[in-house]
């Protein structure tokens, strides 16, 4: 399964457009969004997949329609919410001077302590893996365009926590991941492609196995 | 981050893109207040962290890099195999090279960087990702039609040249090292650096030539 933001290989968004090499803001909104970003995820608010996550699951027609400040505040304030902090109609509230009371002083903790030992690497540098498909629910870091492909690691980049199981909260459960390339032509079937490649990062939970 | 929206000739897609509805500006800004009233976020700690980022590390510390490697082939061939030791020789506070793998850019193979999951790019190096590199026009072709969207950034690569795409899908970020500009091996590194455009790290630029 998968949200609108597993943008790869999408059409329909138009031309490229860029930017001139300049100020990292371009707008008081985007540089206030950052700063509230960075406040929450210092203290403990906010999380990186659990973040994500709130925002992949903001409905196709918001994230398709509005800005990425809007998105990740959005985000935000579905991620406050559930851990008790900014409930519905505190904002409004606040607006009238009122402020919430009775609200947690520390984050509670995002997981449980403890990890569990990570899965033994079951892939390595040269073999020809088959990416699978997965049916899940949720935020995951697997792109759609992948999905049943084949491609040969090209490294090993150690172990890391699942992010899918962070961000339900299931637990810290460290898997190997690999850089995996691909040929363009096949992922694409488009011959022009020539020896075009693409590499991604995998974890291991969403190959299959090895490629005959 | 649609695409379809209005323009007109006041308001940028940058301007658009970073620019949220008045009520979620309302909401962001009370967002701010409230959290700064419960102590939730420390305004001084996070201006600290703003200017970091808006004055201290951008392109201007990736294109240092750069152009160290380009006038000292012994380095280069330390930031290849091990770019967080290689970047701490240059002293650069608060810039570290962890995470990052550098991508050199050959006749034979020209790199570009794209993720099209999210926004992951190498703070660590480059600072903030411009805001083109985050909206779904470049996600979603960077890896189906990479060189079209080159062409859209005006970069014209001879055919033999190969493309390769890189999606940051997991915690490895990526940097390209830009191919040296012909007749340039007499310029100090100050000057060198000023040939290396951000683009040309992300891939979707190449390096400017040496003025004449």
């Amino acid at each position: 399964m998968s949200s609108l933001h597993n943008l790869g290989g999408m059409q329909g968004f138009g031309p490229v457009w860029t930017t001139a090499e300049g100020p990292a803001f371009h707008t008081e909104d985007e540089r206030r969004i950052f700063r509230l970003m960075m406040g929450l995820m210092a203290g403990g608010w906010c999380d990186t997949d659990g973040f994500r996550d709130a925002v992949e699951s903001l409905p196709v027609t918001t994230y398709a329609r509005e800005c990425f400040p809007t998105n990740y505040f959005l985000g935000m304030e579905k991620q406050l919410a559930e851990r008790g902090l900014i409930r519905p109609g505190d904002l409004e509230a606040w607006m009238k001077g009122e402020k919430p009371e009775g609200r947690p002083d520390k984050p509670p903790p995002i997981m449980a302590a403890g990890s569990e030992p990570p899965e033994a690497a079951r892939f390595s540098v040269g073999d020809r893996v088959k990416i699978g498909t997965i049916d899940r629910q949720g935020h995951n870091r697997l792109p759609n365009y992948l999905r049943g492909q084949i491609g040969t690691i090209t490294a090993e980049r150690g172990f890391v926590d699942f992010p899918d199981a962070l961000a339900t909260r299931e637990g810290r459960r460290p898997q190997a991941v690999y850089t995996v390339e691909f040929l363009a032509r096949e992922v694409w079937g488009n011959p022009d492609a020539g020896d075009d490649r693409l590499s991604a990062e995998i974890f291991q939970a969403y190959i299959e196995g090895k490629a005959s | 981050m649609s695409e379809d929206h209005d323009h007109d000739d006041s308001h940028s897609h940058a301007e658009w893109h970073t620019t949220p509805p008045p009520d979620i500006q309302l909401r962001i800004k009370a967002m701010e207040s409230l959290l700064i009233e419960m102590g939730v976020i420390d305004p001084a700690m996070l201006d600290g962290i703003v200017d970091f980022y808006e004055r201290q590390v951008g392109p201007r510390n990736g294109a240092r890099i750069v152009a160290r490697a380009w006038a000292d082939p012994d380095f280069k061939q330390r930031l290849l195999s091990d770019p967080a030791g290689a970047v701490a020789e240059l002293g650069m506070p608060g810039i570290s090279g962890d995470h990052v793998v550098m991508v050199e850019n050959t006749p034979e193979t020209h790199n570009m960087i794209v993720c099209t999951l999210c926004s992951c790019y190498p703070w660590q190096t480059m600072g903030l990702p411009p805001v083109w590199f985050k909206s779904a026009a470049y996600r979603s072709r960077a890896v189906s039609h990479p060189r079209d969207v080159l062409k859209e950034f005006g970069v014209k690569l001879p055919a033999t040249t190969a493309v390769k795409v890189w999606d940051s899908t997991a915690d490895t970020r990526y940097m390209i090292l830009p191919m040296q500009p012909a007749g340039t091996e007499d310029l100090t590194e100050d000057q060198l650096a000023d040939l290396v455009t951000r683009d040309s790290m992300i891939g979707t630029g190449l390096p400017l030539e040496r003025s004449p």
